[in-house]
């Protein structure tokens, strides 16, 4: 280490290793940071399936609604929003049985999570279906970002998230 | 009088004289400075992204990872000191109180520094709760990157076996690697290497039975909360009151508040800790003493002298019987141990005899720098702005350059000057003949040279603490009806109403006070990374939560926002201009936050016209 009488490339050299150890440091510490808050999904595109929890899903289509019947009659979006359906092939007869089902809706800057209240499915119970019957998820989306339609996720609460690609209409 | 100023400016002498050596100094060492603290702070933080990624699979391999990230940054302190006290021309770590450096070139090497100061400096970096820092960083980014563990009840020995089985085992093979190392460190060809693996692993097994320890010590005085001598000390507290009628565990209670909250803080943080660290870079002056095998042989400490030591090392043979028995077997199971506690012992003695006027102007110059660093860090903090936390994540390690860097270099390098020119005083007070006692004192003896420099060092100790920059706080001020963008949130507040009695969902609710209804309006124009704003009500110097309880607004869905009108509980006293809400982002996690104070626009004059009832609106939901 350092002695008593160190000689400039000595000085510098310590210098340049700290320097050095410091930039490789903040390097890996911002690229670790990259992902901070950033959900881990697998894209699957739009037609395919994919696979999740033992559940094997694909995206089948997105309608809008205007209103969705419930056991107790009808529930209509807030003011200036619309209710969009996500229809997903399902065969969850192989799914783990303690997954719960999460759906989201992804439009530009927006994750809008599945409308529990509306419908008359409770979403997260899809899962212990076992069966092969399509899923259908209900979304309350504002209209003005109905153009920024671009997947629908699917967390089964264990093993990958799914990002299944697909457009209004 | 005379002495009075006589004392002070002898003290202000030393202070610049301190200020002026320190900065010369680092003038001269600066890029080793740098470097060398570059490379401690690179330690600690790769050290902080391991000890996340172990934290959930091994939370355990923690205590190892953090020992090592502090063993290298300490050895970076040491080496940064030692190339300072190589500056001054003080030849560093050489025994400099003449104990024959040359007969043992060992005691002068590096890693022998390291290996004899390493575990005091650990200790000290564990009382002053820099260690707790650094755990804190660890869990705190655990926490925001792995999701919510249990990291810290995994880390307890006494709730996890497998803990308790982890830490035994790293204690018990680290102590024998221990004894292994040193002797093959003699033998081998490359002893740095090997040196500094002996330091690694005593750190850790250091490290380990410090968290061990704490835990116990912790669990003890929950046991005894709860025995059954707690309830015999509680009625012999009350048979005592019950005698000299005064509420003696309340005012015993009271004492040791007073003692906990005022007294200790200055004590620790503003007067132990700067002497302490002093004591603590004498070390790399080198060692004056001797460790306690040799003072057993030497039967008494007042006995050495220059020498003494090498004739010491080497009367092995001549101690025989039960003697022998105990220096050999102290040597093995301790040995090094007193090595360490006795330097310091000896180096915090010498910083003591040093005189008054260099303990106040040191204790002076520590706390300004100290103080400085803390206003430089805020000003830093200030100058970012309010962020969420993810931000706060990324650019910690960065906002923490000023303090283990630029401030660190500055203490560092004060603590080298201070401890030399203790050295100088002692030496000259050596040198001086007797009767000459204000040598030694930097001429401030006597109890009036001893007060006034105590009284002035205490002053500015207590000022620096008030003076503290506290936490940085960035705030919009808006009045009703301006739109606020608080971290990605919407944020806009209407004028309140006053009403005597509010009805809710068909009750209705009345009040001795007055009811502030204020409506409320929070949306999410993208995703919110927060769980929604805490949202009070201050008025003066009280704040008052909504009035069911809970100051949590939950954030609005993507896309939407959420009206609502938020009901505050208030002094009709507190009816004024002064009344304005308080809104605060509300993050698991949080750093420095934008906040917004939105002015209420109240005025006395309303209470008049207060309603005798309102009815208060159910929330509702729109797109943005």
């Amino acid at each position: 280490m350092s002695t008593p009488t160190q000689r400039p490339p000595v000085r510098s050299s310590v210098l340049l290793a700290g320097v050095l150890a410091a930039v490789l440091t903040a390097a890996l510490w911002l690229y670790l940071a990259r992902l901070d808050g950033v959900p881990d999904y697998v894209d699957v595109a739009a037609g395919q399936s994919g696979t999740a929890a033992g559940g094997t899903w694909r995206l089948r289509g997105l309608e809008r609604a205007d209103s969705v019947p419930n056991p107790w009659g009808v529930d209509e979006p807030v003011t200036g929003a619309t209710f969009v359906v996500a229809t997903l092939d399902a065969d969850l007869r192989a799914a783990d049985p303690d997954a719960s089902c999460t759906f989201a809706l992804i439009a530009g800057q927006l994750t809008i999570t599945q409308d529990s209240m509306v419908g008359d499915e409770v979403p997260g119970a899809v899962c212990a279906r076992h069966g092969t019957e399509p899923v259908s998820v209900v979304f309350e989306v504002p209209e003005k970002a109905l153009g920024d339609i671009e997947a629908v996720t699917v967390a089964a609460g264990t093993g990958a998230r799914l990002r299944l690609a697909g457009t209004l209409g | 009088m005379a002495t009075l100023q006589e004392t002070l400016r002898l003290t202000a002498a030393e202070f610049w004289r301190l200020l002026v050596r320190t900065a010369s100094t680092l003038a001269r060492v600066w890029p080793q400075a740098l470097g060398l603290l570059l490379l401690g702070w690179s330690a600690n933080n790769l050290a902080i992204l391991l000890g996340t990624e172990v934290s959930t699979s091994q939370p355990w391999a923690v205590i190892p990872v953090l020992a090592l990230g502090a063993v290298l940054q300490l050895v970076t302190i040491l080496a940064l000191m030692r190339s300072a006290a190589g500056s001054l021309g003080r030849n560093a770590a050489a025994g400099d109180a003449g104990d024959e450096p040359a007969a043992d070139p060992k005691r002068n090497s590096f890693t022998w520094l390291v290996a004899t100061t390493l575990l005091t400096f650990l200790v000290m970096y564990a009382a002053f709760g820099f260690l707790a820092d650094y755990a804190r960083r660890v869990v705190l980014l655990s926490t925001y990157r792995k999701g919510y563990g249990d990291l810290l009840a995994a880390l307890n020995p006494l709730t996890s076996p497998t803990t308790a089985v982890a830490m035994t085992s790293i204690v018990v093979i680290g102590w024998l690697a221990g004894r292994l190392i040193e002797p093959w460190a003699e033998r081998t060809r490359y002893p740095l290497p090997v040196r500094f693996l002996g330091i690694a692993v005593e750190a850790i097994v250091g490290l380990t039975i410090l968290l061990g320890v704490f835990r116990i010590f912790e669990w003890l005085q929950l046991w005894a909360s709860d025995r059954v001598f707690s309830a015999w000390w509680d009625t012999a507290w009350g048979a005592v009151n019950s005698v000299i009628h005064l509420d003696l565990p309340a005012f015993v209670q009271q004492s040791w508040q007073v003692f906990v909250d005022v007294v200790w803080p200055v004590l620790s943080v503003g007067v132990l800790r700067p002497l302490v660290w002093l004591a603590m870079a004498g070390l790399v002056f080198g060692a004056r003493v001797l460790s306690l095998s040799e003072l057993w042989r030497l039967e008494s400490p007042a006995t050495l002298r220059p020498g003494a030591l090498a004739r010491l090392r080497s009367d092995d043979q001549t101690t025989s019987g039960i003697r022998t028995i105990v220096i050999r077997a102290q040597s093995f199971l301790f040995d090094g141990l007193d090595e360490r506690v006795l330097p310091a012992w000896q180096s915090l003695r010498l910083v003591l005899r040093s005189g008054w006027a260099f303990l106040g102007a040191y204790l002076i110059a520590f706390t300004l720098i100290d103080l400085a660093g803390r206003w430089l860090e805020h000003l830093a903090i200030w100058l970012i702005g309010g962020h969420q936390a993810a931000f706060w994540i990324k650019v910690d390690p960065f906002v923490d350059l000023i303090t283990t860097v630029v401030v660190a270099a500055f203490q560092w390098v004060l603590l080298v000057v201070a401890y030399q020119r203790a050295i100088g005083l002692d030496e000259e007070a050596v040198a001086a003949p007797h009767g000459a006692p204000a040598d030694r004192h930097g001429g401030a003896s006597g109890p009036l040279g001893a007060v006034t420099v105590a009284v002035v060092s205490i002053a500015v100790v207590i000022g620096a603490g008030l003076a503290q920059p506290g936490e940085v706080e960035i705030v919009q001020h808006a009045a009703t009806y301006q739109r606020l963008d608080l971290q990605g949130q919407r944020v806009i507040a209407a004028a309140p109403r006053l009403a005597h009695a509010v009805t809710s969902y068909g009750t209705e609710i009345g009040t001795d006070r007055i009811f502030v209804v204020v409506p409320f309006a929070l949306g999410s124009p993208a995703d919110p990374h927060a769980l929604g704003v805490d949202v009070t009500l201050q008025a003066g110097t009280r704040t008052y939560a909504p009035f069911d309880g809970g100051s949590l607004v939950s954030a609005a869905p993507p896309g939407f926002s959420i009206v609502q009108e938020l009901v505050f509980e208030v002094d009709p006293a507190d009816i004024g201009s002064q009344a304005r809400l308080r809104v605060r982002p509300s993050e698991l996690v949080s750093g420095t936050q934008q906040q917004a104070e939105i002015s209420l626009g109240l005025s006395p004059d309303q209470l008049a016209d207060a309603a005798p009832r309102t009815d208060i609106a159910t929330p509702a939901k729109a797109a943005l």
